[in-house]
């Protein structure tokens, strides 16, 4: 049996998913640092890190609407990535008995490295890299007009509530 | 789909974040309104911002008070005491002592929804799953009980005394 042990020496501000031969690893946090751990006989795994944004999902439109509003209309509500940066790392690792890969997040743009390899550097390729997701761009546009309408219909109702 | 836990988690993080932010300007004005005479110029912008969101705490209420069968006369209570107070802004005659009263109710919902929001947050990752992020979270709701408890029992002590 062969482990492959991925740490992650800090954290990043959008959630990211790790993804070994199509499965998705839960990790666990110790003193400031994610482990994520995968055991198997294989001689090579495909690696898989990703980003996930929130305006991804079947139903992200709802919950956005959902967020907007009892956030009392954006007031409360945690700035969301609005540039619609991911990246979608992808390598294949050849795993000995005891496999480690240090890793870390480095605060990039787009364009930019998504990952460092402390210790593993020839993982590094192409995939690494922040990306400005055309599909996720249009939505977060497309949502600003429908956030104005609903403050201006707010601002209206609580108005014709007060003059009637 | 691969990204729906990490997407789940960024959806409980965001409504935990929200829910937080809202108890937070609760707690905050409730114990700002324990020393209204002092604070008597900044009273009608805190209501703004309070009645917005009672009006929120209330939609968030009936929404789980509906849609998870936990009708409970307790959360209807609480729902209640908030339109309560909304109708008492609204009305004409706003009399400062009928609005004190309402105080404990402010500081006790917004202290349980500060205790929800903790618990999404742990469940989402946001806070660290380590004896350190556990000692935090034991440490603030034991001092945020304390607060909320003193001025609380300080209002009861007054309303005893006839003070209010």
């Amino acid at each position: 049996m062969k482990k492959l042990t991925l740490t992650f020496i800090n954290s990043v501000a959008t959630e990211t998913a790790v993804v070994i031969d199509n499965k998705l690893l839960s990790g666990k946090i110790k003193k400031g640092k994610t482990y994520y751990e995968y055991e198997t006989e294989k001689d090579e795994v495909t690696l898989n890190i990703f980003s996930v944004h929130e305006f991804t999902g079947k139903f992200w439109w709802l919950f956005a609407f959902i967020y907007y509003v009892i956030s009392v209309f954006g007031l409360f509500n945690p700035k969301y990535e609005t540039k619609g940066k991911v990246f979608n790392y992808k390598a294949n690792v050849t795993l000995t008995e005891n496999t480690e890969i240090i890793l870390a997040y480095p605060i990039s743009k787009v364009g930019q490295k998504a990952l460092v390899f402390k210790n593993a550097e020839y993982l590094d390729n192409e995939s690494n890299v922040y990306y400005v997701d055309e599909k996720i761009k249009k939505r977060i546009k497309g949502f600003i007009p429908v956030k104005i309408i609903t403050f201006i219909l707010a601002v209206v109702g609580v108005l014709l509530i007060i003059l009637l | 789909m691969l990204d729906k836990t990490s997407l789940t988690h960024l959806h409980i993080s965001r409504f935990a974040t929200i829910l937080s932010r809202l108890a937070t300007i609760l707690i905050i004005v409730g114990i700002t309104l324990v020393a209204i005479p002092i604070f008597q110029g900044l009273l009608i912008a805190v209501l703004l911002i309070l009645d917005l969101t009672a009006l929120v705490f209330y939609g968030i209420i009936t929404f789980f008070s509906v849609f998870t069968l936990l009708a409970s006369p307790t959360w209807q209570e609480i729902g209640g005491y908030l339109l309560g107070f909304l109708g008492n802004f609204s009305s004409a005659d706003f009399n400062i002592d009928a609005f004190v009263q309402y105080v404990p109710h402010f500081l006790i919902t917004g202290y349980v929804a500060m205790v929800v929001s903790l618990i999404l947050f742990i469940i989402s990752n946001k806070v660290k799953r380590s004896k350190a992020g556990i000692t935090y979270c034991s440490v603030f709701i034991g001092v945020s009980l304390a607060i909320v408890l003193i001025v609380v029992g300080g209002i009861a002590l007054l309303a005893l005394k006839g003070g209010i």
